[in-house]
């Protein structure tokens, strides 16, 4: 029986199960997190858990890729169910529904080996750029002096692109993202400085949607306590997952 | 490739704390929290006849630990906040009525009260304690039987709970009035909450004001109206974040001048 029309609110779960699919939303050019593999398959940490979530309700996972800033406006004009890897914090909080964690992630600032800085008061007057979108704008500005100069990037790819071409001295991404940059750039000799602060990451959806809400949560919960989610960070992360809590 | 212009200080605060402009969306929030951000403003419920919950600071503003949470929600949704004063007896009518969209009052999460507001997940205990002055005629409940304790009338709920049958049960209006009563040998003990408890024994330390007994320790929240489950879930995630990153802790050692035990996170 085909659902309801999309734009009606609380029925997103019933549509889900009628149709057999879950939409998920998420960045696929940030490896570990998301990716496309040697086959163009989404892979990763994010898609994993979204592979969890849909395997959870019984329904295939269809991956819509985008960029952070734009993830809550497609799925706002129904692009896609959830967003995979929303990162913590009032802002997310008022644009969609946050279920409780399903991992965490610091981000960490990172430079080139001959811009050795040590500490945040060391970027005063320096451009760091970041990725454009999210709680990571406040979180880097209210960690960084104000004196430092901080850059906004749609992609990954643009963010070590000005790294390389010296418009920018230091980047700020998620820790496991970094290892990759590294390999991917080796002549900077990219190296990890600090650590910002930590994230937890949540799956977001749409306002009204109480039922699929519910529904995340409680998957989210049974993974977490039968080990799956510290399983996917130890693989796919290379991190020991901490104790996650639950609202 | 040229980077995009330098996000900085102000762009970066602005998309912190500006009011946040909604897109013409398919699933704009609904109720009171859809209201609040098209309205660009929050009405927050507040009690401030109750330090170091609310009260009017030296310079005359509101301030306590439940102010600093509604004015945090506030900035947390990118409105204005507009604080409305409530009676003790008015908190839940309050918000049960529409008339605040919330409520940070210190109110007891009891299940009476849950019959008419909803609460956000809880970010505080408000633990009740029964006190008697240095010649300490008490020194357990059962001792009050036939005897009088002085309440507020925030503090008789928790007392009535906990007391001995027989126990004469008197209301006063402030805790000094109650404290004279007891150094009179006008009653035997007095329940109140453990932070006029310190106070008073730091503004009256010849009184050697002494703990019996705790006789609560009930938990409290921010009330909403029932029916609001995008708000409830807003404010749930705001008591994670706010719980998280020490926040609560700050404003309860700003305000009491003590460490504050945290809240189980399930």
């Amino acid at each position: 029986m085909a659902s309801a029309h999309a734009g009606n609110h609380g029925e997103a779960l019933g549509r889900i199960l009628d149709q057999r699919r879950l939409r998920i939303i998420a960045r696929l050019d940030m490896p570990p997190l998301g990716y496309r593999d040697d086959r163009a398959e989404p892979a990763g940490f994010d898609v994993a858990i979204g592979r969890m979530l849909a395997e959870g309700l019984g329904v295939e996972p269809v991956f819509v890729e985008t960029l952070t800033a734009d993830a809550f406006t497609r799925m706002s004009q129904g692009e896609g169910d959830i967003i995979c890897h929303v990162p913590l914090g009032v802002r997310a909080a008022r644009q969609a529904l946050l279920t409780a964690p399903c991992g965490r992630v610091y981000l960490s600032l990172a430079s080139p080996g001959w811009l050795p800085f040590r500490r945040p008061s060391t970027l005063d007057g320096h451009a760091v750029g970041l990725l454009a979108g999210g709680e990571s704008e406040a979180m880097v500005s209210e960690a960084l002096p104000s004196g430092s100069r901080l850059y906004g990037f749609a992609t990954l790819s643009g963010l070590s692109a000005a790294l390389l071409a010296g418009r920018i001295e230091a980047m700020v991404v998620p820790r496991p993202a970094l290892a990759p940059l590294q390999r991917g750039i080796p002549q900077l000799d990219l190296t990890h400085r600090f650590d910002l602060a930590p994230r937890w990451i949540s799956i977001g959806l749409p306002f009204g949607e109480h039922d699929l809400l519910r529904a995340l949560n409680s998957l989210i919960f049974l993974a977490r306590t039968q080990g799956r989610l510290a399983a996917l960070s130890e693989a796919l992360l290379g991190l020991p997952q901490p104790e996650l809590p639950s609202f | 490739m040229t980077p995009a212009a330098p996000l900085g200080r102000r762009t970066l605060l602005a998309l912190g704390t500006a009011p946040l402009a909604l897109p013409a969306l398919a699933h704009p929030p609904r109720g009171a929290l859809g209201r609040i951000l098209s309205q660009g403003v929050l009405r927050a419920g507040v009690w401030l006849d109750s330090p170091p919950f609310g009260y009017f600071g030296p310079d005359g503003q509101p301030a306590g630990m439940e102010v600093e949470a509604a004015r945090d929600i506030a900035r947390s949704l990118g409105v204005r906040l507009q604080l409305v004063p409530l009676g003790f007896g008015d908190r839940t009518a309050a918000v049960s009525l529409g008339h605040v969209h919330l409520a940070c009052a210190a109110i007891i999460i009891t299940p009476e009260r849950l019959r008419r507001v909803a609460f956000a997940h809880p970010h505080g205990r408000l633990t009740t304690l029964l006190a008697t002055t240095g010649s300490r005629p008490v020194s357990s409940l059962a001792e009050l039987r036939g005897r009088r304790v002085l309440v507020r009338s925030s503090t008789i709920h928790e007392a009535t709970r906990r007391l001995p049958a027989g126990t004469d049960i008197v209301v006063v209006d402030e805790y000094e009035q109650g404290l004279r009563a007891m150094q009179a040998g006008d009653a035997a003990a007095m329940a109140l909450p453990e932070p006029a408890f310190r106070r008073l024994s730091l503004e009256h330390p010849n009184a050697l004001l002494y703990p019996v007994a705790v006789l609560g320790d009930p938990p409290y929240g921010v009330a909403l109206p029932l029916g609001e489950p995008d708000l409830l879930r807003f404010l749930n995630t705001w008591v994670f974040l706010r719980e998280d990153d020490g926040s609560f802790a700050a404003w309860h050692e700003r305000f009491t001048g003590a460490p504050r035990t945290p809240m189980s996170r399930l």
